[in-house]
């Protein structure tokens, strides 16, 4: 029977608060060792509607008020609980080690778009190709880039100098745009938004959201050591 | 509650958790059964994103 799961925990248990999972499914806890995943059976994959994606993190929610978690990517379903069993057996020493890594943290999202196009605005390539002025329009491209390069740094540096780790993705198109994961001790959750929100100001032409706690969806992958 | 009844802010948190789950988290592999198709993730990537630049331009 198919097993759907939706993290890991550093338990052999789950907290009897969980709510119900995909298609309103109870939510059960399959044990190796000394974690556990967290699991719907009799569940296959959903599709990815908006109500199946809130289902999965509402679980992965409810569970990391109570004990560390690593959220499972959506849309996994295994064959069967000894599968799970023996997948779980198979990865616990590195499960271990990302729980670890993630405990007492929890990840905080930044997305900033920089609304004024000074920072990144690119100009087309002139129509007609001439050699010259396509090399101009390379220079102008790289002075953006290295513009709009300096400008994510002031909002990301001092933002991650507050994180245990970061990752952080730049875009140049449509719009400038900074997308980036902070893992954050939860003491620390109210002064990073706080930073965030004093950055944003000073940058002044920037539109910046900071959304989470999430759980540590973008730290729940094996560090390449 | 449609997509286009959110405010922004609302947009900009699906678009991430769109981001998270579908692109991040723990894979457990091993024996998976069937895993969501690829253009599945593709397609609601782009609805939630579309949704949020609607509303956004909506209320500017």
């Amino acid at each position: 029977m198919s097993v759907y799961v939706y993290a890991i925990v550093d338990a052999t248990d789950l907290p009897p608060a969980v709510p119900r999972g995909i298609g309103g499914a109870p939510v059960q806890a399959i044990a190796s060792g000394g974690i556990a995943a967290a699991t719907s059976e009799g569940v296959a994959p959903p599709e990815p509607t908006e109500e199946a994606l809130w289902a999965h993190e509402r679980v992965v929610e409810a569970l990391m008020e109570e004990r560390t978690v690593l959220p499972v990517r959506f849309g996994i379903a295994l064959a069967d609980a000894d599968r799970l069993r023996a997948e779980l057996r198979r990865r616990e020493e590195e499960l271990v080690r990302i729980l670890a890594r993630v405990r007492g943290r929890v990840e905080l999202g930044v997305r900033a778009v920089w609304t004024g196009g000074g920072a990144g605005g690119v100009a087309e390539p002139p129509a007609d190709g001439a050699a010259g002025r396509g090399t101009a329009y390379l220079a102008r491209k790289l002075a953006a880039e290295r513009a709009a390069a300096e400008a994510s740094a002031r909002l990301h540096d001092p933002l991650a100098r507050l994180a245990d780790e970061s990752v952080h993705e730049i875009r140049h198109a449509p719009e400038l745009t900074l997308a980036a994961s902070y893992l954050v001790d939860r003491g620390n959750v109210e002064r990073f938004r706080d930073e965030a929100e004093r950055l944003a100001r000073e940058a002044g032409d920037v539109r910046l959201a900071c959304t989470g706690p999430w759980p540590a969806y973008s730290f729940s992958t094996p560090v390449d050591a | 509650m449609s997509a286009r009844d959110l405010s922004p802010e609302q947009n900009v948190t699906l678009v991430e958790l769109v981001d998270r789950l579908l692109e991040r988290g723990v894979v457990i592999s091993g024996d998976v059964t069937i895993a969501v198709a690829d253009i599945d993730l593709i397609e609601l990537r782009l609805r939630a994103l579309l949704s949020a630049v609607e509303t956004t331009r909506a209320r500017q």
